[in-house]
Order: structure tokens, then C-alpha cells, then sequence
């Protein structure tokens, strides 16, 4: 939310509060509703239409390369095959370099990064070595590293950190499994990756002063880490089987609910998605071993369904009255 | 997308109809003013209230209620009833989910015992769509009407799909998708119940439009519904398209002319997913009232739409890469020659 309350956005409803409050004079109001919903001039139209065309045509060029490989083209001898991505590799990496740091250099360093990964897959089939899944996925993101460094956007990180997970989702899967292993510990494994990642990148957002604009990856990292704690949770409080792993996630979860209310609870750094994931997740938790402890335990059966209506109502609107005097708590700077 | 209120002011004060020395005041106003919660807030009291509602339902289940219509007759207009006035009375957020939850319940008590009483599933859903609009008009909350106009699309397609389930779905989406753009169309009022309803039923409408055009986009349905969907829903992109540049520029020039032809040619490329004529008609409404929202939903259906039209295409991989191919090329020989920076910055 903008602390300066001339940076908020001009939308309707706003202007029909203040004209309500008659802050605004009529006239006035009604002129600054037009501005603020009427139809943008025409060079706004075209930014979008030629931010969309270069968007849109450059998936559209990068998904009809990857699946042209994914045919598997067996007439192309594998030095050719090599060669094509190589040069197409060489050929974004160019424009990347030309047009850097605008739009359409970071879309041209981006589909680089995403063709290295079909370099490494078609390298592995044309020669056959042996490789697991997990070693494409974990060669792909160590050799997209220096570009993401020297992105230093959001959609580079953000695509890194899925080959990360997944890399290391296979190898848990291809090598771990089968000696028996929690599926918790891939939770917290998982958790503990994107957590630290997450912490990096708050940390640099805020030693650099990065904008809001960049608020998109951390509310996503932080609703991928408090997801990867809840579900194994909620398994393990309908499951009736807790082990030591468990009972770890639980800790963890605890943990990360105080951390993530330090860090995103205060002042300039305070961000309410943040504090609301975090806070729903505790709440969905809680409700889950509630609802055990009023059905197994306690056998209330009925009324146990009306309880737990009841206590949802009170804790989402406990929640939400907290988030909002923590919103109005954010002392807005009058300009 | 949309002008700061900073942006808007200077305006204002540009055109005199606003003092420039009175901004300290208009500054210490807007400090007061709680611009709302966020949307993620918002979401959270909705699925908090469905939860709660859920629940409360099991219970009601549980003790039978449910097998007694004069209960159910008598309960339900009353919870109802008590919604509205707590909704309106208070607004805080307690008040806001206990009204939300307390609706939602009355509704289902009531309108399930009207179908009970009636023997008739189509009488239920005449009752939804009453109680619906009914609920549209006078419960102050922007979650609620958006969920009511959810229930008048759902209880309208299903009334339809009962007269004729050949073309319910069609005359269905037609009418969603009218109603969408006569919704979003004209400006917005600054006072008055229409300005409230403005967003949520907008909203609603572009949603249940967006998916009533699933079955006939994916395919579902055997015959030629797609094209049939996708020629009603290319001539209200067009006409829409029209309106705008009649309105920015009070006539169709030449321009305006090859903006139509290239998106009827676009038009009859995808008529076999009628949702990409959809989803750009959410985005010509989004950005023409610099609506973020619905931008998104527009963004969201699009991105999903296209990516089935390539996914459904039969041709082999070779030949889909290739079109996928030739088409993106295309695209950004538009955006590279047609659509330099220079041409977009020095257009009005």
C-alpha cells in the first residue's frame, strides 16, 4: 500500500468517498471521475497493444522452438540439433545485451534462460548419458545463474527458484525415495530453500529501495512456503499419524509465523499479504486440530459443527480487524 | 493503468476547478480515508464466510432441519432478512462476515424449500434468481452482490438450459456477454445505488461470462456451438471496438477501419474458441475504463484460451510448433514494424 495517499490509485470508489465526505465539490468530483474512468488517449492503447504483441509473439516463438525439439527431429543429426539451440541461444543472448535494460532485452535474456534448458534436454537424448531428471533441472538452473544475477528482476528469480524446486523434488523422488523418508522433510527441505530465498530477496529489496511494483515474487514465495508447511500439516492432523517429522513441520510453521510477523509487520517493510498468509495459514492449522479435538476427542458431532462455524467467523473476523487497523496504522505521509 | 490522485488533481487544478492551495486539506482527507481493505482481505472474509457457512450448514443437516420445508420457510427469510439489516447497520469486518455467512445460509434454507414445497427444480431456481437480483439491490456489501450475480447467471442458465439445452448455452453467453458490455460501456455515475453496484455486478458478469464460454471453447459440446459462440461474440468485440473509436475519435477513420478488419481476420482464425473473443472483449472494457481487475480476469481468460487454441489444434507437433512459430514471428514483426516506439509515443 502506498504510504503517500496522492501515489494511491484514482479508482471510483475513492472519488465517490471523498465527494460523499465533500471533500471534492460536485463538479469537480464528476471531472476527476472521467479522468480516472474514462478512456485512456490513444497512446496508452497502443503501450499495451505493444507491450501484449511482444509478450504474447515471444511465448508464441518460444513454446513453437521448445516443442519443435520435443518432436525429436530424428532426421537432424545431433550436432545440427545442438547447433540451432546454440545459435538461437547466442542470437537472444545479443539482443539481451543490445536492448538491456529494457523490456525487450529482459524478454530476450529470458528466452535465452529457457532455451538452455532445451539445449541440456535435447544434449541428454542425443547422447544418451545416462543422466537423471533431476541433473537437467539442477545443470539448467546453475547455468542460468549468472543471467538471473545480472537480470536482477523478479521473473528470472522467480524462474530459477521453480528449477530449484523441482530439481530438488526429483532428486528426492529419483534418489530418496524408497529409504524411508517423510514426505515431510521434502516439505521442510523445500520450505527451508524458498524461506532463505525469500529472506535474500527481502533483504536486497530493501537495502537497494526497490518499488512496489517488485511486491509480486515475495507474496508468491511467501504463499509457496506457508503452503508447503500447511499441507503436510493437515495431513498429519487427519492422519492420526505424527511423527517426528511432523511434529517438525508444526515447529516450523509456528516459526515461520512469528518471523514473517517481525519482518513484514512493521513499519515501511509491513506487507498485508504477507501477514495475511501467514496468518491464515496458523488459522487453518489451528481449525484442523480443533476439528479433531471436537470430533475424535471430545465426540461433539453436532454441535461440533456449530462450534467450529462459529469460532471460523470469529478468528477470519478477529483477522481481518487486525489487518485493517494495521493498514490505517501505516501513518499514510500527507504530501 | 489507472492516474494517481495526485495525476488528477493537477488536472483539476489545470482546469480551474479545483484550487491548488487546497490541497493540504484535500491531503488530510484522503490520510483519513480508508481507501477499503485490499482485495486479498476481501477474499479472505469471503472464503472465511463459506467455511462458516458450510459448517453451520452440516449443523442445520444434522438436526434434520432440512426435513422440515415450514422451518426451513420460516428460518431462512428471517436469517436473510437479519443479514441485511446487521450488513447495513454495521460495517465492520465481524458484522460484514457474520452478515455474508448468515445470508448465504438463509438463501440456501429458502430457496431449497421453495423447491421442496414446489416439487420443481426450476421454481428453486426462479426463487434463486429473484432473491438474487433482490439481494443485489440491498445488501451494501460489494462480496455479496459480486456472489448474487454469480446466482442470477448460474439460476438464468439453468432456467434456460430447461426451456431448450440445444441453445441455452448460447443464448445464455449472449446475454452475459451484452450485459457485460452494456454494464461496463458507459461511464461511471458518481452517485447514487448504480455507482455501488458498478463493480461487483460488473465483475460478476465478466466472470460468468468468461466461464459460461468453457464448454464451447474446450469442445464439450457437440455441433458447430463454437462458431455460433464465436460469431455473436466477434460482433461484440466489434461493435464495442466501433464505440470506442467513435468515442475517441468521433468517427470510424481509416484507422479505426483497420483495427476492425485485422480483428475480424483474428476472429475467424480462433472461431473455434469462442473464449478468445470473450476474453478480449473483457480487456477492450478493462482498459477503456482503466479497470485493473478486470484487466486481470480478461489477462487470465485470454492467456488460458490461447494456450488451448494450440493445444487443441490437430496437427502433428512439427506442424503446431511450426504455426506457433510463424505466429509469434508474426506478431513481433508487428510490434518491431508496425508499432515502433517512436509511432506509439507520438500518438494523441
Amino acid at each position: 500500500m502506498p504510504h503517500d495517499p496522492w501515489a494511491r490509485s484514482a479508482s471510483p470508489d475513492y472519488l465517490r468517498a471523498l465527494a460523499q465526505k465533500q471533500v471534492l465539490p460536485e463538479a469537480a468530483a464528476r471531472r476527476a471521475l472521467e479522468l480516472a474512468a474514462g478512456t485512456p488517449p490513444a497512446r496508452d492503447w497502443l503501450r499495451v497493444l505493444r507491450t501484449g504483441l511482444l509478450v504474447v509473439g515471444s511465448a508464441l516463438l518460444l513454446a513453437g522452438v521448445i516443442f519443435f525439439f520435443a518432436w525429436n527431429w530424428a532426421d537432424l543429426g545431433r550436432i545440427t540439433k545442438l547447433g540451432v539451440i546454440a545459435v538461437a541461444i547466442v542470437a537472444a543472448a545479443v539482443v539481451a545485451w543490445e536492448k538491456s535494460p529494457s523490456l525487450t532485452g529482459h524478454v530476450a535474456l529470458f528466452a535465452a534462460c529457457v532455451l538452455e534448458g532445451a539445449l541440456l534436454a535435447v544434449y541428454g537424448q542425443a547422447y544418451q548419458t545416462g543422466a537423471d531428471p533431476y541433473e537437467l533441472f539442477t545443470g539448467w538452473m546453475l547455468l542460468i545463474l549468472p543471467w538471473v544475477i545480472a537480470a536482477r528482476t523478479p521473473a528470472f528469480f522467480a524462474l530459477e527458484l521453480v528449477l530449484l524446486n523441482t530439481a530438488l523434488t526429483l532428486f528426492w523422488v529419483q534418489v530418496l525415495e524408497g529409504r524411508s523418508t517423510h514426505p515431510a522433510l521434502l516439505a521442510l527441505l523445500l520450505f527451508a530453500v524458498n524461506a532463505l530465498a525469500l529472506a535474500a530477496f527481502e533483504l536486497y529489496r530493501r537495502r537497494t529501495g526497490t518499488t512496489d511494483a517488485h511486491d509480486w515474487l515475495p507474496r508468491l514465495l511467501a504463499v509457496w512456503c506457508f503452503g508447503l508447511l500447511v499441507w503436510p500439516a493437515l495431513v498429519a492432523v487427519v492422519g492420526n499419524d505424527l511423527k517426528a517429522p511432523d511434529a517438525a513441520v508444526f515447529v516450523m510453521l509456528l516459526l515461520a509465523v512469528a518471523a514473517a510477523s517481525f519482518f513484514f509487520g512493521k513499519g515501511r517493510a509491513r506487507d498485508l499479504f504477507v501477514l495475511t498468509t501467514a496468518w491464515s495459514s496458523a488459522l487453518v492449522v489451528a481449525d484442523t486440530l480443533l476439528g479433531r479435538l471436537f470430533f475424535t476427542e471430545l465426540e461433539l458431532e453436532i454441535s461440533g459443527f456449530f462450534l467450529l462455524g462459529l469460532l471460523v467467523l470469529v478468528e477470519v473476523g478477529a483477522l481481518v480487524t487486525l489487518l485493517r487497523r494495521l493498514a490505517r496504522d501505516a501513518a499514510p505521509e500527507v504530501a | 493503468m489507472r492516474p494517481t490522485m495526485r495525476e488528477v488533481f493537477d488536472q483539476l487544478v489545470a482546469e480551474g476547478l479545483f484550487a491548488a492551495e487546497d490541497a493540504g486539506r484535500v491531503g488530510e482527507a484522503m490520510a483519513k480515508e480508508e481507501a477499503g481493505p485490499p482485495w486479498f482481505v476481501k477474499a479472505l472474509m469471503g472464503v472465511g464466510a463459506w467455511v462458516a457457512t458450510g459448517m453451520f450448514l452440516v449443523f442445520l443437516g444434522l438436526l434434520d432441519l432440512f426435513d422440515s420445508t415450514a422451518a426451513l420457510l420460516i428460518v431462512g427469510p428471517l436469517l436473510v432478512g437479519a443479514a441485511v439489516f446487521l450488513r447495513t447497520a454495521r460495517g465492520g469486518p465481524m458484522a460484514t462476515q457474520t452478515a455474508l455467512s448468515m445470508s448465504l445460509v438463509g438463501q440456501v434454507m429458502l430457496v431449497f424449500a421453495i423447491a421442496e414445497l414446489a416439487e420443481s427444480l426450476e421454481v428453486g431456481a426462479l426463487a434463486l434468481l429473484a432473491l438474487s437480483v433482490l439481494l443485489i439491490w440491498v445488501m451494501p456489501d460489494p462480496v455479496h452482490r459480486f456472489l448474487s450475480t454469480l446466482a442470477v447467471a448460474a439460476s438464468l442458465f439453468f432456467l434456460l438450459y430447461v426451456l431448450n439445452e440445444a441453445v441455452a448455452p448460447t443464448i445464455g453467453f449472449a446475454l452475459l456477454a451484452a450485459g457485460t458490455v452494456a454494464w461496463w460501456l458507459p461511464p461511471p455515475r458518481l452517485d447514487g445505488r448504480l455507482a455501488q453496484l458498478r463493480g461487483p455486478v460488473g465483475h460478476g458478469l465478466a466472470a460468468s461470462m468468461l466461464v459460461a464460454i468453457l464448454p464451447d471453447s474446450l469442445n464439450l459440446r457437440e455441433g458447430n456451438h463454437a462458431l455460433i459462440g464465436s460469431v455473436i461474440l466477434a460482433a461484440v468485440v466489434l461493435w464495442v471496438e466501433a464505440r470506442l473509436f467513435i468515442e475517441a475519435r468521433g468517427k470510424l477513420d481509416r484507422t479505426a477501419w483497420v483495427a476492425l478488419a485485422v480483428t475480424a481476420l483474428i476472429a475467424v482464425a480462433t472461431a473455434r474458441v469462442p473464449g478468445l473473443q470473450a476474453a478480449l472483449a473483457v480487456l477492450l472494457l478493462s482498459l477503456h475504463r482503466r479497470e485493473p481487475l478486470l484487466f486481470g480476469e480478461g489477462a487470465t481468460a485470454f492467456v488460458f484460451f490461447l494456450g488451448w487454441y494450440y493445444y487443441a489444434l490437430e496437427l502433428s507437433l512439427l506442424h503446431k510448433s511450426l504455426v506457433l512459430v510463424v505466429s509469434g514471428a508474426a506478431l513481433l514483426a508487428i510490434w518491431r514494424y508496425l508499432l515502433p516506439r517512436a509511432v506509439v509515443e507520438g500518438a494523441r
